[in-house]
């Protein structure tokens, strides 16, 4: 007897159809997994033995053969316990019949209790664009972050008898149904500007990252803030909106980031990989090529403290990344491109001590050692970095100022209302942000005063600045303009666009 | 005599010859040809078994007539010590260096001023801003200042004698075409350029060695009348040069710090130990008997500042301010703040140092 079950694997951030065939005959007792089935796959048909048995079904003792078709497509993980152990039952009549359209996904335990998968979410979104009303029979935490995609009937389950019932009829359920907006209108972040005091500069350098879309690097010794400082830029940007949502869940999704209590990643992600990550984990990788570090901060912010101490290769795994604003991984089994377009915020010490210009703490570093340490800096990635800002290690008078500091959702408003400009500005180019202009976009759109041309020209005479410097002054000093909801740029804004160029101006230390 | 000086060269060559030995060689063999050629076994009785095999080794290697050509074809003269050009100074030295290696047009002969300026490689911009200003002042006042081109106080000292186009000596502890600190090399040359001189004892390809410079220490005060410490912290090279100075009798001068900071732990113990404190260049040409020039009063320099500028800079003082304490006193925005802090570095009153802070320049 043959039983047909309709399943689906992620694929990168995409999916595709599995087909789960049972065939169950005469024979010797045996259970077979043929349809390139990796060693999680293959151990299915313990988990399916022991699931049906301790759910109350009868496992038939003849011979079994499943085949997950098509055949050439490897199939990966646990994410076909469930449509065989519903494909073995349909064919051996215990269950008698699964409506067209139905899509199985989910892990077996051997009580017969169902487990979350990896990589739900894409699938989900993937059946909402066939053009045909599907059905999905999950686990109930992957039901409920799924739950958001329209187009698609997401039942969730917790074990496979509750599944059977359901089929049978002996159970009634509604699909679950939830709104993407209902989590996206007030984003609550964990993080608020308005628990650093004082900071001003750092907080101002966060507020022009995110309103112009500028990389950022922050140098200051130890226990200055620059970690905290860069926690709390994602609660600056805009909140994502739903294909901005949809496409940084089926991100954590495929990296099983996703839990009961986050669903769906509803804010801008914060990623900060440590300093000691492979290339593989930050740009993605593996046998099956997996989402990296840079792909999980996609539309929000990737961190990298120490950025010194990463190796060479990885940082400049970042390079083509931050040009396009995507990766292709290419691995013996696959191809995958996974969006990766994110705010870079590095972090580093003044010194290879950290204690350069430090009030209380004396440098010990010899010149050349500090030269050394700059020269690791520069290079092809700080190029593409338009804000370099000093945190300076503050006394506690500072840490103590009574002064009510702005929360988040303010400076929030202001970065919508820069952001839109922006986007005005930029219609037909192609381009969205600041950040992302290129030299012809400089030419046009960055209008100077008189009065701000020749004070520019003079303060790059006398500050001996580089001509890379003149361009990144001039993005970041729109993007204030901006701010201002200024047309033109003016003194004030190139003088303080000047401010954020700390490497370029430490030419005696 | 200029028959003998290509083995001199050769000699200076040798690791382990300094003065003393060299001149028990001359003294033993006549000059230093003879020197050169002398069998082994006299060379051991002169010099003992190692410096021997050193010189022998040597002679096997080096060709004193073609070091010497090509050390003149370089632009670089050889003075020995019984020269009229070598630095009269030096020579009153028990044991000068028997040669100097020179490059520049510079006449040491023709001057008699020399002062040194030395101190800390790592200055805060109070050191910084001392050594500037003494070795500008004692440039204009007609005096040749003597240093190490190192980095910290003694390239800061001069540069500032370089940018006033005054001449300048800078004494190295390494060969003079093994410039150290190799970052300095263009100040090496804009020396060269305002007709100073760099000098070593060593052959130009020689590199620096740890134990060259507290010898390039005793150079620099000998060749100089009096010595001035800008910043030193207690352990400091700086302070060997003092050491030497005083065994010379030379003048020692040291500028006051403060007391918290270790950068002028040094000089203020030298001060407690009888070195002349230095509050202005007056301090310096008074103790040699020199009256005091009359400096043009500059304008002030408020005249220039508009309002905000002059608030602004009256906030910033010589040790460094936060830039974050001053946004929050003046309760201007970040754009108009950094335009009138800039406008106030373009000027070149106050300076950004690192730490976040600003200080007048």
């Amino acid at each position: 007897m043959l039983a047909r079950v309709l399943s689906a694997t992620s694929f990168g951030i995409d999916a595709r159809f599995v087909e789960v065939e049972v065939d169950v005959g005469a024979g010797l007792p045996s259970f077979h997994i043929v349809g390139l089935p990796d060693t999680a796959v293959q151990e299915a048909r313990e988990r399916v033995r022991s699931a049906l048995k301790n759910s109350g079904f009868a496992f038939p003792p003849q011979r079994v053969t499943v085949n997950l078709a098509p055949a050439f497509l490897k199939k990966t993980g646990s994410d076909f316990d469930l449509p065989i152990a519903l494909g073995i039952l349909l064919a051996t009549k215990q269950l008698h019949s699964l409506l067209e359209g139905t899509v199985a996904l989910g892990e077996l335990s051997l009580s017969g209790e169902l487990r979350p998968v990896n990589g739900v979410f894409p699938v989900a979104h993937f059946l909402s664009l066939q053009g045909k009303p599907y059905r999905m029979l999950l686990p109930l935490v992957n039901a409920q972050e799924s739950a958001v995609v329209e187009g698609v009937d997401v039942f969730g389950f917790r074990t496979l008898r509750e599944v059977c019932d359901f089929l049978e009829g002996q159970r009634t359920l509604r699909p679950l149904k939830r709104s993407w907006e209902e989590y996206l209108a007030s984003p609550s972040f964990d993080e608020d500007l308005a628990e650093i005091k004082g900071q001003r500069q750092g907080k101002r350098a966060l507020e022009i990252a995110a309103s112009g879309g500028h990389h950022l690097l922050f140098i200051g010794p130890p226990g200055s803030g620059k970690t905290m400082l860069a926690r709390k830029l994602p609660s600056l940007l805009p909140p994502l909106t739903v294909e901005q949502a949809i496409e940084v869940t089926k991100i954590h999704s495929v990296a099983g980031l996703l839990s009961e209590d986050h669903p769906f990643v509803t804010v801008p992600p914060f990623r900060a990989p440590h300093h000691t990550v492979s290339d593989v984990a930050l740009i993605g990788g593996g046998q099956w090529p997996r989402p990296g570090e840079i792909s999980l901060a996609h539309h929000g912010v990737l961190f990298l403290d120490e950025v010194l101490e990463f190796r060479r290769n990885v940082l400049e795994a970042l390079r083509e990344p931050l040009e396009t604003g995507k990766i292709t991984v290419s691995r013996v089994n696959a191809t995958v491109t996974y969006p990766a377009r994110f705010l870079l915020v590095l972090a580093c010490n003044p010194c290879p001590c950290g204690y350069l210009g430090d009030t209380e703490r004396p440098c010990t570093c010899s010149y050349q050692q500090i030269l050394r340490y700059r020269s690791k800096l520069s290079g092809p990635l700080l190029d593409r970095i338009d804000l370099q800002v000093e945190i300076p290690r503050l006394g506690v008078h500072e840490l103590l100022s009574e002064r009510e500091e702005e929360s988040s959702g303010v400076v929030r408003e202001r970065v919508k209302r820069a952001r839109e400009i922006q986007k005005e500005r930029f219609r037909g180019e192609g381009i969205l942000l600041n950040g992302e202009m290129k030299s012809r976009h400089i030419k046009r759109f960055c209008e100077l005063s008189q009065e701000a041309k020749r004070f520019l020209e003079a303060s790059l005479k006398s500050l001996s600045l580089s001509a890379r410097a003149y361009h990144r002054i001039l993005k970041v000093a729109r993007t204030i303009a901006d701010l201002e909801g200024k047309a033109r740029i003016e003194v004030s804004h190139i003088a303080e666009a000047i401010q954020y160029r700390f490497l370029d101006r430490q030419n005696r230390l | 005599m200029s028959d003998d000086l290509p083995f001199w060269v050769a000699f200076s060559h040798v690791r382990g010859i300094g003065p003393v030995r060299f001149r028990k060689l001359l003294s033993t063999f006549g000059n230093a040809a003879a020197s050169w050629e002398a069998p082994f076994e006299a060379l051991r009785e002169v010099v003992g078994e190692r410096l021997a095999q050193g010189i022998v080794a040597a002679r096997k290697m080096l060709s004193p007539h073609e070091l010497y050509s090509a050390t003149i074809r370089e632009g670089i003269a050889v003075i020995p010590w019984d020269s009229p050009a070598y630095p009269a100074l030096l020579r009153s030295l028990s044991n000068p260096p028997f040669l100097l290696y020179v490059e520049g047009e510079f006449s040491f002969c023709a001057h008699e001023k020399y002062i040194a300026i030395v101190g800390t490689r790592r200055p805060t911009p109070y050191g910084v801003k001392a050594a500037r200003f003494f070795a500008r002042e004692l440039a204009k006042a007609g005096w040749i200042v003597v240093s190490g081109l190192a980095v910290g106080i003694d390239g800061e000292a001069q540069r500032a004698v370089v940018e006033e186009g005054c001449p300048t000596i800078a004494v190295l502890g390494s060969g003079l075409r093994r410039i150290y600190p190799a970052a300095h090399l263009p100040l090496a040359r804009e020396i060269v350029c305002r007709g100073g001189a760099l000098v070593s004892e060593y052959p130009p390809g020689f590199g620096p060695r740890p134990e060259h410079f507290p010898l390039r220490n005793r150079i620099i005060s000998g060749l100089s009348r009096g010595v001035l410490v800008v910043e030193a912290p207690r352990k400091s090279g700086a302070l060997i040069t003092v050491d030497f100075a005083l065994e010379m009798g030379r003048e020692v001068f040291a500028v006051p710090g403060p007391i918290f900071s270790p950068q002028s732990e040094g000089t203020n113990a030298l001060i407690a130990q009888g070195a002349r404190p230095v509050q202005r260049v007056e301090d310096i040409l008074e103790a040699f008997g020199f009256s005091i020039p009359v400096s043009e009063t500059s304008a002030g320099v408020g005249d220039f500042l508009s309002e905000k500028e002059a608030l602004l800079f009256s906030y910033i003082d010589h040790v460094g301010v936060f830039k974050e304490e001053l946004l929050e006193r003046t309760g201007w925005g970040e754009g108009e703040f950094f335009q009138v802090l800039l406008a106030l570095e373009m000027k070149g009153l106050v300076q950004e140092i690192p730490g976040g802070k600003v200080v007048r320049a």
